[in-house]
């Protein structure tokens, strides 16, 4: 693989990162812990 | 004999609902009947999760299953409160109305778990009570009567041991009879009382028997509250208060009067049902002599210490075997990579880019693991209310609940759920303030930066010293919280200290598959992160720190890290970060890390990996402690360490957290301050760090 | 020493161990409502177990279970002695 197909391959990579986090900032808006961020906890029970 | 239709289709049969107070063992008993078949969603406009699930009945037949949020009472008096009463009303839309509802009481308090079952039977619907954990109240010598207390209830009772399983098939049996009856019997209300119920029942536009509920619960609520709900419907606030009126000159409290009816009615129930075998002891639980150690002035304390220095002790040892196994394991990779792709970007990308930095995050799955391991073990346990009760007292000074404690406890997992169950205190500055000191508390994401820093400043030190410095740091950010809360307590939300009321449950011992399965669960979620957003921000981040190219080939590794954007903007920021101790490089890291803290590991990853290019992935944590200034000395130095932690300690490096804030204030104001006062305050820290261990003689 | 029922005793006042019986609570509506919905109502039994160790709150036994409030509510909540 030449070193300007490598650069091509690499490049279009890291444009597809960029598109991926915008959009799923866009789709961000709505749900609560929407499961991105990592933590996964419960919110304690409420009344407590 | 036609077959059951119902037995063979996908459709669903009955729609069940559970209900109970906290620590009933509701969540045990939805687990037992679910297993994995079960998701988690959302309701709008609230932090209260949606939990359902789907189970087969006694004859085949498709159940599903809907977890209520555990309460003591029905009766609602804040928005995710009204999320059970809404759900047993069928208010709720794309939610219909439950078919049948279990409630699940624990069998060795029946005194009050009997309460929330006095108000379901109120509802119209068929109730199948659950008596949970009977085998501990066996051990406490109780005896129930359960054929009496089916009889005086009207409604089927199985008792069960939810953690074992014992009584799930009498449980499917009761939810799979057709058809279901609904309770006859109930608590006597006064009798003007009920005229006012009914009065008002006729003036609501729903079916009778979900208007008589809702009447009975708005005649029974206080006056701030009704002029808060039905702030839409002044004729019935109106109307509402001239009952209440007629009845208070009548010498009735509506306020008390159905909670006395039903606590009357229970009382009585109770005492017929409830025989104590043998002589009556002097009442002390196990679970109180337990009590009786870990909330004494002294041995309390200590116990709350130990625990917590066990927690981070374990966190460095037990969990460095596999941290080291999957370190060891990504390396190979990255070797692998580079024998597979020859050189040029592409191998770069993926061997530095990629595997780098998102194993680079990978590796501390143990360790995240671990700690919610712990954190597990004290919430099922019960031991997190006995914190809770601990710290009231240093809580209510700054002006927090001590309620507010637990929330804030589990920030140590993510801010996030923290900031979203702070939702529960109804005091709207209270709660703003809970929302900005959250972030404070060290959460999980900052472990990897700790355990690296730590790891380079003291490469040959024991794991009780590398635990201890980590408690100061999650202890700073307590201290931090409680400082920066009693400081807005103080001048920009003024309020009222909100009153406790807290129960703390009997200790139990945890049920460990219910701790596993939830590890289970968030070590996907991680997975999933990391293979999503820490994948694409470090691409990006490659991307930064490799273009623009220097134009000169023979360039070293550090003038080409120099020409990248990123370079760039380390070198920019460095003016700023210089008096903390910091080079651009660092200054790289920080920025990077503004999306996401643990992203300063695999910046770090990438920068000391690209200088090491030609030879083998040297540990990364090796490679900083030889890092260099100009000037020959290291940069890295322990004081430096320190700082750079104090730094993660208080600084806002989570994009997520920033967008939930703006999400929960409803306003970009109260989120960008958040990130400006954080930051400060970071800086000021750090300065304040690295400075004055300077004039103490440190380097 | 005589009876006086209007004594205006209150739940923080109690020692650990020692038992009472609610004559009135004096707190807002809503404060109020939640305690009695967690069995603190008029002419409940409790017992007083005892206080943090930082002095505050304080945790009492009520229908079967263990509750803890802050003696500036406790302070609130008349009782008389049994």
């Amino acid at each position: 693989m030449s070193e300007t197909m490598q650069t091509i391959i690499a490049g279009g990579i890291v444009v597809s990162a960029v598109l991926y986090l915008v959009v799923s900032a866009a789709r961000k808006k709505k749900g609560g812990c929407d499961k991105g961020c990592g933590c996964g906890t419960k919110p304690p029970d409420l009344k407590q | 004999m036609a077959k059951n239709p119902a037995a063979n289709s996908k459709e669903t049969f009955r729609r069940v609902a559970i209900a109970g107070n906290p620590n009933a063992g509701k969540t045990t008993l939805f687990n037992l009947l679910t297993g994995m078949r079960q998701k988690v969603g959302n309701y709008p406009g609230v932090t209260v999760e949606k939990k359902t699930g789907r189970f087969f009945g006694s004859h085949g037949e498709q159940m599903e299953l809907i977890d209520l949020p555990g309460s003591y009472s029905l009766q609602v008096r804040s928005p995710d409160e009204a999320v059970a009463r809404d759900l047993l009303l069928g208010r709720i839309a794309d939610t219909p109305r439950p078919d049948v509802i279990v409630a699940v009481v624990d069998a060795s308090n029946l005194g009050r778990h009997l309460y929330l079952v006095a108000q379901m039977l109120e509802l119209g619907l068929p109730v199948i009570v659950v008596l949970n954990m009977v085998d501990m109240a066996e051990k406490q010598g109780l005896v129930m009567d359960v054929m009496a207390l089916r009889e005086k209830l009207g409604v089927p009772v199985i008792p069960m041991v939810a953690t074992n399983g014992k009584g799930l098939i009498e449980l499917k049996q009761a939810l799979s009879r057709t058809p279901l009856s609904k309770p006859e019997h109930g608590a006597q209300l006064p009798i003007v009382f009920e005229r006012e119920v009914v009065a008002i029942a006729k003036k609501l536009p729903d079916a009778p028997e979900i208007a008589r509920a809702e009447a009975l619960l708005l005649l029974s609520l206080d006056d701030a509250a009704l002029d808060d709900s039905l702030v839409q419907n002044p004729s019935l606030r109106a109307e509402i208060a001239q009952a209440k009126q007629r009845l208070a000159i009548g010498g009735i409290d509506s306020l008390a009067a159905p909670v006395d009816a039903r606590y009357d009615w229970v009382a009585q129930i109770c005492s017929e049902v409830i025989h104590r075998r043998g002589e009556d002891t002097d009442g002390l639980t196990p679970s109180d002599r337990l009590d009786m150690v870990l909330t004494h002035k002294v041995w309390g304390w200590l116990a709350f210490i130990g625990m917590m220095t066990l927690m981070f002790f374990c966190i460095f040892t037990i969990a460095s075997y596999p941290m080291d196994w999957i370190d060891g394991g990504m390396s190979a990779l990255a070797d692998w990579a580079k024998t597979k792709i020859p050189e040029g970007d592409l191998q770069s990308l993926v061997a530095d880019g990629i595997i780098g930095g998102v194993g680079g995050v990978i590796i501390f799955l143990p360790q995240i693991l671990t700690l919610f391991f712990f954190l597990g073990l004290l919430e099922d346990s019960g031991y997190m209310a006995r914190a809770a009760f601990l710290m009231d007292r240093l809580m209510s000074r700054v002006g927090l609940h001590g309620k507010s404690f637990i929330p804030l406890l589990s920030s140590f997992a993510c801010a996030i759920p923290g900031i979203m169950a702070a939702r529960t205190i109804e005091n709207r500055k209270d709660r703003l303030v809970t929302v900005l000191v959250a972030p404070l508390m060290s959460c999980s994401a900052r472990l990897p930066v700790y355990i690296l820093l730590i790891a380079v400043m003291l490469p040959a030190a024991s794991a009780w010293i590398r635990a201890g410095i980590m408690l100061i740091m999650y202890m700073l950010g307590l201290i931090a919280a409680f400082c920066m809360a009693w400081v807005f307590k103080k001048t920009l939300l003024k309020s009222e200290t909100p009153m406790l009321l807290l129960e703390l449950p009997p200790y139990r011992k945890p049920v460990l598959r219910g701790i596993a399965q939830r590890m289970w669960e968030r070590a996907l979620i991680f997975l999933r992160r990391a293979g999503t957003v820490i994948l694409a921000l470090s691409i990006i981040l490659w991307a930064l720190l490799t273009y623009p190219k220097s134009a000169n080939p023979e360039a070293s590794e550090s003038e080409k890290l120099e020409q990248s954007i990123g370079g760039r903007m380390g070198r920019t920021i460095e003016p700023v970060i210089a008096p903390l101790g910091y080079d651009w490089k660092i200054g790289i890291g920080l920025v990077a890390s503004f999306a996401a803290r643990e992203v300063f590991v695999s910046t770090m990853g990438q920068i000391y990996n690209i200088e090491d290019a030609d030879e083998e992935s040297a540990p990364l944590r090796e490679n900083m402690a030889n890092e260099k200034r100009s000037d020959g000395t290291p940069i890295f130095t322990p004081l430096v360490c320190i700082s750079l932690m104090v730094f993660y300690v208080l600084a806002m490096q989570c994009i997520s957290t920033v967008a939930i804030v703006r999400r929960e204030t409803n306003s970009w104001g109260w989120a960008l301050f958040q990130i400006l006062y954080m930051t400060v305050l970071a800086w000021v820290g750090a300065f304040v760090t690295y400075q004055g261990g300077k004039l103490l003689g440190f380097q | 020493m005589s009876e006086d029922v209007n004594s205006q005793d209150v739940l923080s006042n109690l020692l650990p161990g020692e038992r009472a019986k609610v004559t009135a609570i004096e707190l807002p509506g809503s404060q109020k409502g939640r305690l009695m919905e967690m069995g603190l109502t008029i002419g409940v039994a409790v017992e007083f177990v005892r206080v943090a160790p930082l002095g505050d709150p304080i945790e009492i036994k009520v229908r079967g279970s263990h509750l803890s409030l802050r003696k500036v509510d406790a302070n609130e909540i008349k009782i008389i002695r049994l």
